[in-house]
């Protein structure tokens, strides 16, 4: 019982970022506002989420591939907003130095 | 109960999908394209966990594995395409 | 032959105890057959990418004295990305949203390049902050309030992550 009230309050909580990440993505003004909402929000909620699935399951081998899935999200979702932030910021300081 | 509430959550993940896509349609500069591009992969990835878990396949879970690999490439392809107008 | 001595370290048997591992995570069934071609395969991957392979000095954090230090990094670290999240909640469903987007420039302290990106990518998930490249020894990073960028000047992350590259405290 106590199991399947952390999972529904995990699934719920990755929901909830979910939303906050695309919420995020349409009403930022610029790119790198942008990147920040959706870079914090997806962390988070894929992380929530798989791990959810992973005490739903309990231990397998199942798990250990979610956990291997989880650490690579967790560090491949900072490293790609670096690179697009690094392409956003080439590309527009091209573009200013085109204007003047 | 635990079931439906994780294919009530794959749908929630659907029908965000589309709002993403929006912005990836409205976008008015490449970046903006690629920041949603990348959070849909995201996405897909926890769905196809989900899936997995959902229909009982154990071999869907190497495919999710194998698609977040996919959408960290494509990202950076993508990225270094943007920047530098060739991808070596 | 001494160059031959040196270009086997103990990074390569890391690489490729990882590579075995996840091999046999990966495999349906173990039997003699996958153990052996997993074995063939990782010794052929370490074999041909043993040019992109760091130096030893380039990782420290195996030692032992250094695992406290490694193991309050990580909770602290798990405690700002949970901050962080929280406060992009609050100012995406704000309806005014209280942003002042700028640029500001950190030092870098870190000397070795794993040290370097373990810190770029803290920044990222450290709250309002997002690294943008690296130009002449100083960070790029991108604050989305002013009380993000202040925060920068002395964040407790970066003691920690010094802490574990000084080795023992």
């Amino acid at each position: 019982m106590i199991k399947i009230g952390i999972i529904l309050i995990l699934l719920a909580a990755s929901s909830f970022f979910f939303l906050v990440g695309t919420i995020g993505l349409i009403r930022m003004p610029d790119a790198f506002c942008r990147m920040h909402a959706t870079t914090k929000s997806d962390t988070l909620g894929a992380g929530l989420a798989l791990l959810a699935l992973v005490i739903y399951r309990g231990f397998d081998v199942i798990s250990i591939k979610l956990l291997i899935i989880l650490l690579f999200v967790w560090i491949t979702t900072p490293t790609a907003a670096h690179i697009m932030a690094k392409a956003a910021y080439n590309q527009k300081k091209t573009i200013e130095g085109v204007d003047q | 109960m635990i079931l439906n509430a994780l294919i009530i959550m794959s749908v929630f993940l659907g029908i965000l999908f589309f709002f993403c896509l929006y912005r990836a349609f409205i976008g008015p500069m490449a970046a903006d394209r690629v920041v949603s591009i990348n959070i849909i992969s995201t996405k897909v990835t926890v769905m196809i966990a989900l899936i997995s878990i959902i229909t009982q396949q154990d071999a869907f879970m190497d495919v999710a594995l194998i698609y977040a690999m996919m959408g960290f490439i494509t990202t950076i392809c993508v990225s270094k395409y943007i920047e530098k107008g060739k991808l070596f | 032959m001494n160059k031959r001595k040196k270009s086997l370290n103990r990074n390569h048997i890391l690489l490729f105890g990882f590579l075995f591992g996840f091999w046999l995570v990966l495999s349906p069934r173990i039997s003699v057959e996958s153990i052996s071609i997993g074995l063939l395969a990782s010794f052929m991957v370490t074999y041909f990418s043993k040019s992109y392979i760091t130096d030893e000095g380039e990782l420290s954090f195996f030692s032992v004295g250094n695992v406290k230090n490694v193991i309050t990094y990580i909770l602290r670290l798990l405690l700002e990305i949970v901050k962080s999240n929280i406060d992009v909640a609050k100012i995406v469903l704000s309806p005014t949203m209280p942003i002042s987007p700028q640029f500001v420039r950190v030092p870098v302290k870190p000397q070795k390049d794993f040290y370097k990106v373990l810190y770029g990518n803290s920044i990222t998930l450290t709250p309002g902050t997002l690294t943008v490249d690296i130009v002449d020894g100083e960070y790029i990073v991108h604050a989305l309030t002013d009380g993000a960028a202040e925060d920068l000047k002395n964040s407790i992350i970066e003691k920690h992550i010094l802490s574990i590259e000084g080795g023992r405290q």
